[in-house]
């Protein structure tokens, strides 16, 4: 049976100074599917999910998400939409609780205006207190419950990482994007990493991530984007891509 | 402001012209490299924020300093030529006029040499637009940094000191002028010398016409007024091409 | 959590010394201080929550009590209704500068709020017809709250504080809330803010016009309170003493700066001759805060935090 395709990227460029940091990439994620964009330092990965999430605007090409033309979209309507992201280097709120930080990604499902906010009514306390709940659910299942009431800056960082998944799975997203979720752990965070998508996979998110740990990405994905120098060079599950010519070029020289 | 007072009071020993000029300005160089060198570069963990909370504080604090060591009042400080005011086509002006408009045209001459045709202008351009990339480079953006804030107080002070018989010297004069010296490179685009000059150009002209149509007192309310429309309309600044970094 | 009983407890501190201080002198002080707390609390928000920085505010004071005062002088308009068309209009006036320059790095809106802050101080100084000039505004009424008129220091001072608190614990809310949450994001975490569904933009003109609504409000209770109002009340000074209270007390903490903000508004009146050595203290406090202590005195205050 064929999938319904969640997300697909069509023929996308995007130059800096003259110089095409991604160059007519295109493909598409399958719903329920893990997928993976691999390449060598400098390839355009980190680009391209920029562009797709509106950080940077793109030269040409299409963006459609669940059959919706993204260009009318501005950056801060995809959480709402169902497109959660994580950051390469983490972004957690240094002024905000680890489980203040989760909610903040339940942001996009809260509906209270600026009075509610002002005089905490029973509206507001309602959306409150289901964020909360949210926010603990996430952290139940990520198993880092203790570290709720801890500020950011005083977790290892390897939880950063996982607490960063978390307030991206808040606002159950159709689409969870990785940007390098291993960068930076050590071998047993890895490990742990590897569960952790899983889990998250097998409640039916749709995930894309980026990523330089090759174990990870053979060991977790579905489906695999190579690209170098700004070009897609493969595509393929993780098999035809560890025996792809155009791959082994990329990533061991000639 | 500071350009100005301490002028004013090396005059005041009867130092020659030219001298106290020179004196003035490098002292002012001097104490804005110090500055950089105490305060700006030891800040923790500075943010854009914090760096502009800072110079709010420095910069009152140097006001409040010369108006305790100085006094309040405005100084006259007397022309640099020996003919107070001279007459074009009937018009009468100052003849200080003549001498502010040749050190302007000098300075801007003398910034468009040391940016397009020495290195260290060069590194000083490459460091503002990515430090990072600068000091992969081996360049000590730190003391470009302090050299930077050491020509910009020179310039300022001079600009100070030669104004200062049109305008007086005194402790609060600065604001204004920094202000108005900001508005400037608003209208004309951000790092965009030729821009700034425009934009400085408007903006007198537009004082003028409203000192001369609407009344005096209203006339420093027009630089404000350019810079706000140009803000609003083409917050590039209007001779620039280049996208304002926006977030 | 521990803020809101914080506030609590101070409130009724407040309300005792009411009924025990009898000298107008010092009631007086104090209702100032209350003022000056409306336009910091409301500064606050948009410095210390939100990370971005006005250093004309004192403008916008100055605008609602302006206003405030010839609506109800030269029109004879109720002075509530005066208040509440000076904190809209100079909405207006905010929309107008705030919306370019939010748009762009946190140095433009420095020097945009910096330059109407000299606008204000301008034109209040050279339009002579409306608002006095230099010599000032006088004979604006006192205000009356259903039908009490405050014609004293106590009533006045009694009135002042309960709204100060409203409005602090207001902020309280509002910053426990998820405006709260992606005003702190913007502070730090600007780019990844959108990803979270956050219009930056919006949420910066949002806390901005609140933090102008206080200090117009605050402004126009001044001018209802003093009775009189002059140019030199709402300078370039008054706006970096807000500041100063900010960051002293700890940017971002409601009762570090309230206790800041309390202190430096008291102490020039009780050393009045030390006047000239005021803008000195003040820069040496930003620039030692800035340097040694950035979180002022938040780091004391941040047992309030904990729940």
């Amino acid at each position: 049976m064929d999938k319904k395709t969640i997300i697909s990227i069509n023929n996308i460029s995007k130059s800096f100074g003259g110089v095409k940091a991604v160059d007519d990439v295109s493909f598409s994620v399958k719903q329920n599917e893990i997928k993976a964009l691999i390449g060598p330092n400098g390839a355009g990965k980190t680009t391209l999910f920029n562009i797709i999430t509106k950080l940077y605007t793109k030269d040409s090409g299409k963006i459609i998400f669940l059959d919706e033309d993204m260009e009318k979209y501005k950056s801060y309507n995809f959480a709402k939409m169902g497109i959660s992201r994580t950051f390469q280097n983490i972004q957690l709120v240094d002024d905000l609780t680890v489980l203040e930080n989760i909610a903040l990604g339940y942001h996009s499902k809260m509906s209270v205006n600026l009075f509610d906010a002002f005089i905490h009514n029973r509206k507001n306390k309602r959306q409150e207190e289901r964020a909360n709940e949210k926010s603990l659910e996430i952290l139940k299942f990520l198993k880092i419950e203790h570290m709720a009431d801890k500020y950011p800056n005083e977790i290892p960082f390897g939880h950063k990482r996982l607490v960063e998944i978390s307030r991206a799975l808040v606002n159950d997203p159709v689409l969870l994007m990785l940007d390098e979720p291993a960068a930076g752990l050590n071998e047993s965070e890895t490990n742990r990493l590897l569960k952790t998508i899983f889990r998250i996979w097998e409640k039916g998110v749709t995930i894309f991530l980026i990523e330089h740990d090759m174990n990870l990405v053979m060991n977790c994905s579905h489906s695999i984007v190579v690209m170098d120098s700004g070009k897609k060079i493969a595509e393929g599950t993780p098999s035809y891509i560890q025996n792809n010519d155009n791959v082994i070029k990329a990533y061991f020289g000639e | 402001m500071l350009g100005g007072i301490i002028e004013f009071c090396l005059l005041k020993y009867n130092l020659p012209l030219g001298v106290s000029l020179l004196i003035s300005s490098l002292s002012v160089a001097v104490i804005a490299a110090l500055i950089h060198k105490i305060f700006i570069s030891q800040t923790k963990n500075a943010t854009e924020l914090s760096l502009i909370i800072m110079t709010v504080g420095i910069s009152i604090t140097i006001k409040g300093s010369v108006m305790l060591l100085a006094d309040k009042d405005a100084h006259p400080v007397d022309s640099f030529l020996p003919i107070a005011h001279i007459s074009v086509f009937g018009a009468i002006f100052a003849s200080q006029y003549l001498i502010v408009i040749l050190f302007t045209f000098l300075i801007i001459f003398l910034l468009y040499l040391f940016f397009k045709k020495t290195l260290f202008g060069k590194i000083m351009q490459a460091s503002s637009m990515n430090p990072l990339a600068a000091r992969l480079f081996g360049v000590d953006v730190n003391m470009v940094q302090m050299l930077s804030f050491a020509i910009s107080g020179f310039i300022g002070a001079l600009a100070g000191a030669i104004i200062a018989p049109i305008s007086f010297a005194q402790y609060d004069s600065g604001v204004l002028l920094g202000l108005k010296g900001f508005a400037a490179s608003v209208v004309g685009g951000f790092g965009n010398n030729n821009g700034a000059l425009i934009g400085g150009l408007i903006i007198g002209v537009a004082e003028s016409l409203s000192a001369g149509y609407i009344s005096s007192s209203y006339k420093d309310l027009a630089a404000f007024l350019i810079m706000l429309i140009v803000l609003f309309i083409r917050p590039q600044g209007l001779f620039s091409s280049k996208d304002v970094e926006r977030v | 959590m521990k803020e809101r009983y914080f506030f609590a407890v101070l409130f009724i501190l407040i309300i005792f010394l009411g009924f025990f201080v009898k000298n107008p002198f010092i009631l007086n002080m104090l209702s100032l201080s209350a003022i000056t707390l409306i336009v910091v609390t409301g500064l606050n928000l948009l410095l210390g929550f939100a990370g971005q920085i006005s250093l004309g505010h004192a403008g916008f004071v100055a605008l609602g009590a302006y206003i405030s005062a010839i609506a109800s002088v030269k029109f004879g308009v109720n002075p509530w209704i005066a208040i509440l068309i000076a904190v809209f209009a100079t909405e207006i006036f905010a929309i107008f500068i705030g919306y370019p320059t939010l748009k762009l790095k946190s140095h433009y809106l420095a020097m945009a709020t910096l330059a109407i802050g000299e606008i204000i101080n301008i034109v209040t100084n050279a339009w002579v017809e409306a608002t006095g000039g230099p010599q000032g505004f006088v004979g604006i009424p006192l205000l009356s709250v259903f039908g009490f008129a405050l014609d004293n220091e106590v009533k006045f001072y009694f009135f002042i504080w309960s709204l100060t608190f409203i409005l602090i614990f207001l902020s309280i809310n509002l910053i426990d809330s998820k405006f709260g949450r992606a005003l702190k994001t913007i502070k730090s975490k600007e780019n990844a803010a959108y990803a979270f569904g956050i219009n930056v933009h919006l949420y910066k003109m949002i806390v901005f016009l609140i933090s102008v609504f206080y200090a117009a409000l605050a402004g126009g209770l001044y001018a209802f309170y003093i009775g009189f109002i002059s140019p030199s009340s709402f300078g370039l000074t008054e706006s970096i003493n807000y500041i100063t209270m900010i960051v002293v007390g700890g940017m971002g903490n409601f009762v570090g700066v309230f206790i800041s903000s309390v202190i430096l508004s008291i102490l020039p009146n009780l050393f009045a001759s030390f006047e000239d050595y005021w803008p000195i203290i003040n820069g040496l406090l930003l620039i030692f805060v800035i340097m040694f202590t950035p979180n002022g005195l938040k780091d004391i205050f941040k047992w309030t935090k904990k729940q």
